[in-house]
């Protein structure tokens, strides 16, 4: 509804000037895979609480969510003040802005490594000595940590081509091409949302209580063949 | 606020956005984002709102694609 009202407002922007909208589309184009980072980075935290195994991650739990859900704002943000600037109005501004726009993709393109480097550590660490919980087959977290894999991969050759289109310039091809927009963000964007609804990470917390590994901890005691609830 | 110079013309691109892949997308976008709503409810995974937002975001900017294309087709 709110999505609706405020689309309601953009349109009567546009008939004045052509502005503020491409500032606004440009601004959500930026914001939806910061967004889509935003919760992958968080299940990586519930995983490694969820299989007991902080002592098998590179940083530590407390850290994990918090360095990569800053580093994921600092990105956004950068990307966000070079639109900004860009439209300013001055072509050295927009060259500017567009230079601004890159280092905040390559920020996003460094902790997004980073992460995939960590969730990778942490898989293998845990395959070779396992914990507990890891070991029970009712908690599949290697295919949500694949998943994560998957998603955060393909965000990643999103972001790769979002700085090609930038190094091209204003005249460059993908610019110039609406379908290479469609093939590179919205279809790559479409099968990260499908995937999440394919195979949803909370389905991994729900039989635990309240998701903490204590509760896991509680139930295995309570039923020692490994089934859980 | 914005100063922008009459002989600057600022385009994110240069062409007239399709209406029907827009329009796919946006519906795409908002039926996905829905059904996150529905899991976000169910599942109680409040570390996937978030993304939920992210799928709306994406069906606001196909949006405005969709308007950007009728108001550029009236201009022409």
């Amino acid at each position: 509804m709110e999505a609706l009202g405020y689309g309601g407002r953009i349109w009567s922007h546009f008939d004045t000037t052509g502005l503020p909208g491409y500032i606004i589309q440009s601004l959500l184009i930026l914001i939806s895979p910061a967004l889509f980072a935003a919760s992958i980075y968080m299940v990586l935290g519930r995983i490694v609480a969820l299989v007991d195994g902080e002592r098998h991650s590179l940083i530590r739990r407390r850290w994990l969510t918090k360095l990569f859900v800053t580093g994921d704002c600092v990105s956004f943000l950068v990307q966000s003040m070079g639109g900004g600037i860009q439209a300013a109005g001055t072509l050295e501004l927009l060259h500017i802005g567009e230079k601004i726009i890159v280092a905040g993709l390559f920020i996003q393109i460094f902790f997004f490594s980073i992460f995939m480097i960590v969730a990778f550590a942490f898989h293998f660490r845990v395959s070779k000595s396992p914990t507990t919980l890891s070991a029970l087959p009712s908690i599949p977290w290697r295919s949500h940590i694949l998943i994560l894999y998957i998603t955060s991969g393909i965000i990643l050759v999103r972001s790769v081509f979002r700085i090609v289109e930038y190094l091209m310039g204003n005249s460059g091809y993908i610019l110039a091409h609406e379908y290479m927009l469609y093939i590179f963000d919205t279809t790559l964007m479409l099968v990260v949302l499908g995937i999440f609804l394919w195979r949803h990470p909370g389905e991994l917390f729900l039989g635990s209580d309240k998701g903490t590994s204590f509760g896991r901890l509680m139930n295995i005691e309570l039923e020692p063949n490994g089934t859980l609830n | 606020m914005l100063y922008i110079r009459d002989d600057y013309n600022f385009a994110l691109y240069q062409y007239t956005p399709e209406l029907v892949p827009a329009i796919a997308a946006a519906t795409l976008f908002s039926i996905g984002g829905i059904a996150h709503i529905v899991f976000l409810l169910r599942l109680r995974a409040n570390y996937f709102i978030p993304f939920t937002v992210g799928c709306f975001c994406m069906s606001q900017f196909h949006i405005l694609r969709v308007s950007d294309h009728i108001i550029r087709a009236r201009a022409n």
